[in-house]
């Protein structure tokens, strides 16, 4: 993740031989491709979708990010994210680029190659020292009384005997198809919205709206720095005004029908703000990073200020609140009703490494940020920053893995495996870069003509009150 | 003797300005000067001006962050005796203590606190409550609450000189300087 960084922010010197800046991309992909392949070759299939997933999630909530920046300027006209809007744009218009990397999760969503064994490095015996484990644990959270309802069940089940749909509620869909009755309970009683052509109907549709919103909105930016009409920043107001309800929908369908969806069983209403948190946190420490980039070594130098950087990390500080405010109400909800078919989730992830990975995320993703950043001024010390920003990207990768690997590997095996999640960032982050590059040079680098530009630059311009003043 | 005026001691000089740019350039030169005991007035918030005047980072987020830590582990503490050590209530099968059921009681202690130490930090800080100040009752001053902009040097700054002041803030631009008393 930090390697799609430097990709994407050395870009900025043309001059200065660009080939080398395309080339780092292309190895990142080369790499990938490679470790994609050793996967497969090895037989970690499995492993290799849910690292694919991770990894697609990842990039996906640093786009979704700053496509929300984008629509918080136009809503609230905000002045401090002028200079660095353009950046918020192009990540954002990746969005519809995404929709090609989706398109492997898509094709094999239904398809069942997942083994829960093959991976793991666990043995039989070992995994269900483990479900005893778990169980015991649970007996813990609820009393005495252990009943592991539909949802655990059924899943077991499914795990035990061959392998498993990707999203295995479209396999329990299936079975219920052919035979008629199901045994999955969860996926029954939700099967209004757990349909597979629905499902695939949603996620087209996602794709297509964040790629018209994105599109437009910096097609009328971008319109503006020719012009300098004040007209298409009307037209982007009344499209984020829209864009704003559109984006809370779609990133919650996105979160729910991708990641959660793996565990359908489970309940949260508060999983795609959850998601939404982590997105716009992860996003705005990139944006910081390619922002500081360019400001020290591009075109961004008289224009991104000292406090734009630091209004950058006070939203940055403000999320880093806000996840954790997020995370803590659903485990705490969660831990409060204890009721099974919500804690298993959380049983799940308390087992094994996936204990430690939660720890990591509560301290990562909130105490050491908070307490770092909690003074002033460090928020424009470059060196504490991009200490943050590395914590973050990878902090938010475990959150990921948080959220997709205890399926497949509910103890150990992660770790031994994580190079292929590497390899998948790298593929990824190579894709992106190189579209993010490509968008870069071709746009002018910054919002030239935009109304606030010049106030946002500290440029004082006289009010004609004061011009008549200073006049007599 | 013939004036009370006479028995006056000077508490500074005010310099009168009439745009935020005006004096955020007063300021600046206020400051570089090396100027310690002065501050600028106005009737909203300019921003910039804390670097204008060379400002540091408030100590009272230092009051807020111990106040506040404080009200985090005394919130824990008394939910901890209260409910798990003086009278325990089991609940559900649950411990009769955990921190998670435990952190939003002891989350809105920390914000308490918090604000209690900022308000109260902040009152010492700036040596408040008192009564009276001596630019009050210049009646000039007034405006300030409506739309002109002061510097204000106090006499006890070592580098105050009247006269070398006041050419100080004819230079920045002021078309009214003043002499205030105590």
């Amino acid at each position: 993740m930090t390697a799609k960084k430097k990709a994407s922010t050395k870009k900025p010197e043309p001059e200065t031989g660009l080939s080398a800046w395309v080339k780092l991309p292309l190895a990142l992909i080369l790499i990938g491709v490679v470790i994609a392949i050793v996967a497969i070759a090895i037989g970690e299939k499995t492993h290799l979708a849910h690292a694919w997933l991770v990894s697609f999630m990842f990039y996906l909530s640093i786009c979704l990010g700053g496509f929300f920046l984008v629509l918080l300027h136009y809503l609230l006209d905000t002045h401090w994210i002028v200079p660095i809007r353009r950046i918020a744009e192009h990540l954002a218009s990746l969005l519809p680029l995404l929709a090609v990397l989706f398109v492997p999760i898509a094709i094999y969503s239904g398809s069942e190659f997942v083994t829960i064994s093959s991976g793991a490095e666990a043995s039989e015996q070992e995994k269900k020292n483990n479900a005893i484990k778990a169980e015991k644990k649970a007996a813990e959270v609820h009393g005495e009384k252990v009943v592991f309802k539909d949802g655990q069940a059924d899943h077991d089940a499914h795990s035990s005997d061959g392998p498993r749909a990707f999203y295995s509620w479209m396999q329990s869909e299936k079975d219920y198809k052919e035979t008629g009755e199901t045994h999955d309970h969860a996926w029954y009683a939700k099967r209004a919205y757990l349909s597979t052509g629905f499902w695939h109907i949603r996620w087209v549709l996602c794709f297509v709206i964040w790629g018209v919103f994105t599109w437009l909105m910096r097609k009328h930016s971008l319109a503006q720095d020719s012009d300098g009409d004040a007209k298409w920043t009307g037209y982007n107001r009344k499209l984020a005004a829209a864009g704003i309800f559109v984006f809370a929908a779609t990133l919650t369908i996105g979160a729910i029908d991708w990641m959660k969806g793996l565990e359908h069983q489970w309940f949260s209403t508060m999983y795609g703000v959850y998601y939404f948190a982590g997105s716009v946190w992860v996003s705005l420490i990139t944006i910081y990073v390619i922002a500081l980039r360019l400001k020290t070594h591009g075109p961004l130098k008289d224009v991104v200020q000292k406090k734009t950087l630091k209004d950058n990390a006070t939203l940055f500080f403000a999320f880093t609140v806000f996840y954790a405010y997020i995370h803590f109400s659903q485990y705490f909800l969660i831990w409060n009703a204890s009721i099974p078919e919500e804690t298993f989730w959380y049983v799940k992830r308390e087992q094994g490494p996936w204990w430690w990975v939660g720890m990591l995320i509560i301290f990562g993703h909130f105490f050491v940020p908070f307490l770092a950043l909690l003074r002033q001024d460090v928020k424009v010390r470059s060196e504490v920053m991009i200490t943050v920003a590395v914590l973050a990207w990878f902090i938010h990768f475990c959150d990921m893995s948080y959220n997709i690997m205890p399926l497949i590997h509910e103890s150990s095996g992660w770790m031994k495996l994580i190079w292929i999640d590497l390899g998948c960032l790298l593929f990824m982050g190579g894709c992106l870069s190189i579209a993010f590059i490509y968008f870069f040079k071709k746009h002018p680098p910054y919002p030239q003509r935009d109304p606030r530009i010049a106030e946002t630059m500290g440029v004082y311009i006289k009010l004609h009150s004061e011009a008549k003043v200073a006049g007599k | 003797m013939d004036s009370l005026d006479d028995y006056q001691i000077p508490y500074g000089l005010m310099a009168e300005f009439d745009t935020p740019a005006g004096v955020m350039h007063a300021a600046e030169k206020v400051r570089d000067e090396g100027f310690t005991r002065w501050d600028v007035h106005t009737p909203f918030p300019v921003h910039g001006m804390d670097d204008a005047m060379g400002l540091k980072n408030s100590q009272v987020g230092w009051f807020t962050f111990f106040c506040g830590l404080c009200g985090f582990f005394g919130g824990m503490l008394m939910i901890w005796y209260m409910n798990a050590y003086d009278y325990g209530i089991p609940v559900g099968g649950k411990p009769n203590f955990s921190p998670f059921a435990s952190f939003p009681v002891a989350y809105e202690m920390t914000i308490l606190s918090g604000a209690f130490g900022s308000l109260l930090g902040m009152l010492y800080l700036n040596r408040l409550p008192r009564l009276h100040h001596p630019l009050l009752k210049n009646m000039r001053f007034a405006d300030v609450t409506h739309d002109k902009f002061f510097v204000v040097i106090e006499a006890d700054d070592p580098k105050y000189d009247e006269e070398e002041t006041r050419k100080l803030l004819k230079k920045t631009g002021s078309k009214h300087i003043e002499l205030v008393n105590e």
